[in-house]
């Protein structure tokens, strides 16, 4: 039974190897901006995660984004946080973004605001936030307006709003061994699909998934592997000390500076993280991230072997 | 001090000691001290960390020119650590002093051990310099500018915590000399 | 605790800049216990601000008095005889101390000298740290004696979230613990995790600063 009938929806379904990429929106107002990078990605992904104030700096909404995309011939997957709006927001939020077209969603904590104040951006750390709900809770929200037509107060919608809903994981984030536990609450609040944060270390994660196999969670919900494109050797080890969860292996800064083309090493490693966790047994997908040089996306995805996308 | 008429070349230095920094009971000077070239108050302490910021600030608030406290060296102290507590207190009446605009160098820490009479003007007399460049406390004369409570008192203070050293027959006679 | 911290000194001169007798009004309760309010900082602050206020070229004259509790109109009343004699009042109590004194003397300049933060514990000599953040649905008891409102930097019911640091400090805070961090640990360490299992629904916020100002009436105890 289809839930919301999305295209990744129905890619998973197929037992096809899916495949999201993100799309980050501009820090202005210009939707070209947006329709560009569409016409960059048309065709090469099941879905467009679109984010939602990521760092929380100020960027268009997730919202417009995904509209945006939409309109472009891209599904998007629409971004939540839960730092910036109340309950009441986020649902009339959803409401709205059905009635406009959008049919996944990914619902995550967000983060602090005190991130988006760093490198040449002044940022809002001063801002308030909300945190009304937590992501799990948003889950459950969303969950309830599509099976139950109802908000989270209890109170009837005029009708059910079916999302496909996603949520993130992290692995490797300390207490590692409560962390498969916290993904059994995220699909028990609801989740359908989940993408994680970036992996560079396969085999790791191999043990991870395998742990979630063993609870039963890969037949309940389809985790799709997070990837980053890395640009450079620095890039991978600012990651490591810095991005919390993200762990890169020694040898993989390493195999970085050494190469000759930083870029070209960069495109070659996605390629074969990719492959990697196609063959990771309870992995339905990998979701790609080139933080702010999507054009290099369709030439990976080439490389990969992962073009075209399956008929569904 | 209190009479001691601001000139513009003799700055007003009053130096907190630790007692056992200095040699004996001997040494250790009391009270008011006029030199040729600055007007010293000298008060000792039962160890250098009875020190408190506000005690530090009032002094300069008063008018002092400059506060130089006295403590022993790193690991000699007889309390263990008052020494180390001394500095972390020194060191924030100093930030204090920066952000109030008055200059963190009219406040200092030097360490001493076995120290004479002779040893403590010398060390007041090291701190000529820098208070002549930092220039005299905007303060201006030493008055008290904050008055006591007025009307009846609701608490009585409390007893002094540092009882006045004992000073012996010779500790007087070397005031009367100083005079 | 109730804690507080200094406002920056340039503001408090700002604001005394018109003003020539000033008092000091500490606080010994709360804002004493965090070394930010109680007799000795008004003895640090008073005389602070006579030098950087004449360092602005104003002579002011200011007197210092500490009460017990800034909060309870029995102990505000003693400064009431100092208040003739003065034209501001910088009070270093917290937020309730100071609009207590503004309530009590409406007719001379009240202000804060310090801003009041959180609900604290003193963990060690020099360290306070945010422990509650009065909510008004305190969920202790589930949470093995750990608030997730007051110490997890974004608030979850059912945290951690993908942030924790390694060993185990929180993604906005590298000083602080991630709560749930030590949350899991608690419950591991009672064999209890299975409690850490069930999604916690939303939080009724009403009860709290959320639901409106607050205002108690205990009727038992009105004259």
């Amino acid at each position: 039974m289809m839930k919301a009938g999305t295209r990744l929806e129905k890619t998973l379904r197929a037992g096809q190897f899916a495949l999201t990429v993100e799309v980050g929106p501009p820090r202005g107002p210009n939707p070209e901006d947006v329709r560009r990078k569409a016409q960059l990605l048309k065709g090469i992904a099941d879905g467009y995660n679109v984010t939602d104030n990521q760092t929380a700096v100020v960027r268009m909404s997730s919202i417009a984004g995904a509209r945006l995309l939409l309109e472009a011939g891209c599904e998007p997957i629409m971004q939540m946080t839960c730092r910036d709006r109340n309950r009441i927001a986020l649902q009339s939020d959803l409401l709205g973004a059905w009635a406009l077209g959008m049919r996944n969603c990914l619902c995550i904590s967000g983060d602090h605001q005190k991130a988006s104040a760093s490198g040449k951006l002044k940022g809002d750390p001063g801002a308030k936030n909300v945190f009304d709900v937590d992501s799990m809770q948003l889950i459950s929200i969303m969950k309830n307006m599509r099976d139950s037509g109802v908000l989270e107060s209890g109170d009837p919608i005029t009708q059910p709003a079916p999302f496909f809903i996603g949520a993130a994981w992290t692995p490797f984030a300390p207490p590692e061994e409560f962390r498969v536990f916290r993904l059994a609450k995220k699909i028990e609040a609801g989740a359908d699909f989940i993408q994680t944060q970036a992996v560079f270390d396969m085999k790791r994660f191999a043990t991870a998934v395998a742990a979630a196999q063993k609870m039963g969670l890969t037949e309940k919900t389809a985790i799709l592997a997070g990837i980053i494109v890395p640009k450079s050797a620095r890039m991978l080890e600012y990651m490591n000390a810095n991005v919390p969860g993200v762990e890169v292996p020694e040898s993989l800064i390493k195999r970085m500076a050494a190469a000759k083309d930083q870029r070209q090493e960069g495109y070659q490693i996605t390629v074969e993280l990719i492959q990697a966790a196609r063959n990771i047994p309870g992995v339905k997908g990998v979701h790609l991230q080139a933080i702010e040089s999507e054009e290099v996306l369709p030439e990976i995805i080439k490389s990969a072997g992962l073009l075209p996308r399956p008929q569904v | 001090m209190k009479d001691a008429d601001r000139s513009k070349n003799t700055p007003r230095i009053v130096v907190v000691y630790c007692r056992n920094a200095v040699l004996s009971v001997a040494e250790m000077l009391e009270g008011p001290y006029t030199a040729k070239e600055f007007h010293a108050f000298f008060a000792a302490l039962p160890c250098s960390s009875k020190i408190e910021p506000s005690y530090l600030l009032k002094i300069l608030a008063d008018g002092a020119d400059g506060v130089l406290v006295v403590a022993c060296p790193e690991g000699h102290c007889r309390n263990l650590v008052g020494n180390v507590r001394a500095e972390k207190r020194i060191n924030y009446a100093r930030s204090l002093l920066d952000t109030a605009g008055m200059g963190a160098e009219r406040l200092t820490l030097e360490p001493g051990e076995n120290l004479t009479g002779k040893d403590l003007l010398e060390l007041a007399q090291r701190r000529l310099g820098p208070l002549q460049i930092l220039g005299p406390n905007p303060m201006g004369s030493v008055k008290k500018l904050h008055k006591k409570d007025e009307g009846t008192k609701l608490k009585p203070r409390p007893a002094r915590a540092v009882p006045r050293a004992k000073t012996g027959r010779r500790q007087s006679a070397l005031r009367k000399k100083v005079k | 605790m109730i804690i507080a911290e200094w406002k920056p000194l340039p503001e408090l001169v700002e604001k005394l800049k018109g003003h020539t007798n000033v008092l000091v009004a500490g606080c010994a309760t709360c804002v004493a216990e965090c070394a930010a309010g109680g007799e000795r900082e008004v003895e640090t602050l008073a005389p602070l601000l006579q030098m950087a206020l004449k360092k602005e070229g104003r002579t002011i004259t200011v007197r210092g008095r500490t009460v017990e509790r800034q909060c309870e109109w029995e102990f505000v009343e003693e400064l009431a005889e100092l208040v003739p004699h003065v034209d501001a009042i910088v009070s270093i109590a917290c937020g309730i101390g100071i609009q207590a004194v503004a309530e009590r003397f409406p007719d001379v300049a009240v202000y804060p000298g310090v801003n009041t933060t959180a609900l604290a514990i003193r963990q060690e000599p020099g360290i306070w740290i945010a422990r509650c953040a009065a909510c008004g649905d305190c969920v202790l008891g589930e949470t093995f004696g750990l608030c997730p409102v007051a110490r997890c930097a974004k608030s979850l019911s059912n945290g951690p979230c993908g942030g924790t640091r390694k060993e185990g400090k929180c993604e906005v805070d590298e000083n602080i613990d991630c709560v749930w961090f030590q949350i899991y640990e608690r419950a591991k360490a009672r064999g209890k995790v299975d409690q850490l299992l069930k999604v916690r629904k939303p939080k009724n916020w009403s009860n709290s600063r959320h639901g409106g100002p607050k205002r108690v009436v205990r009727e038992d105890l009105r004259p």
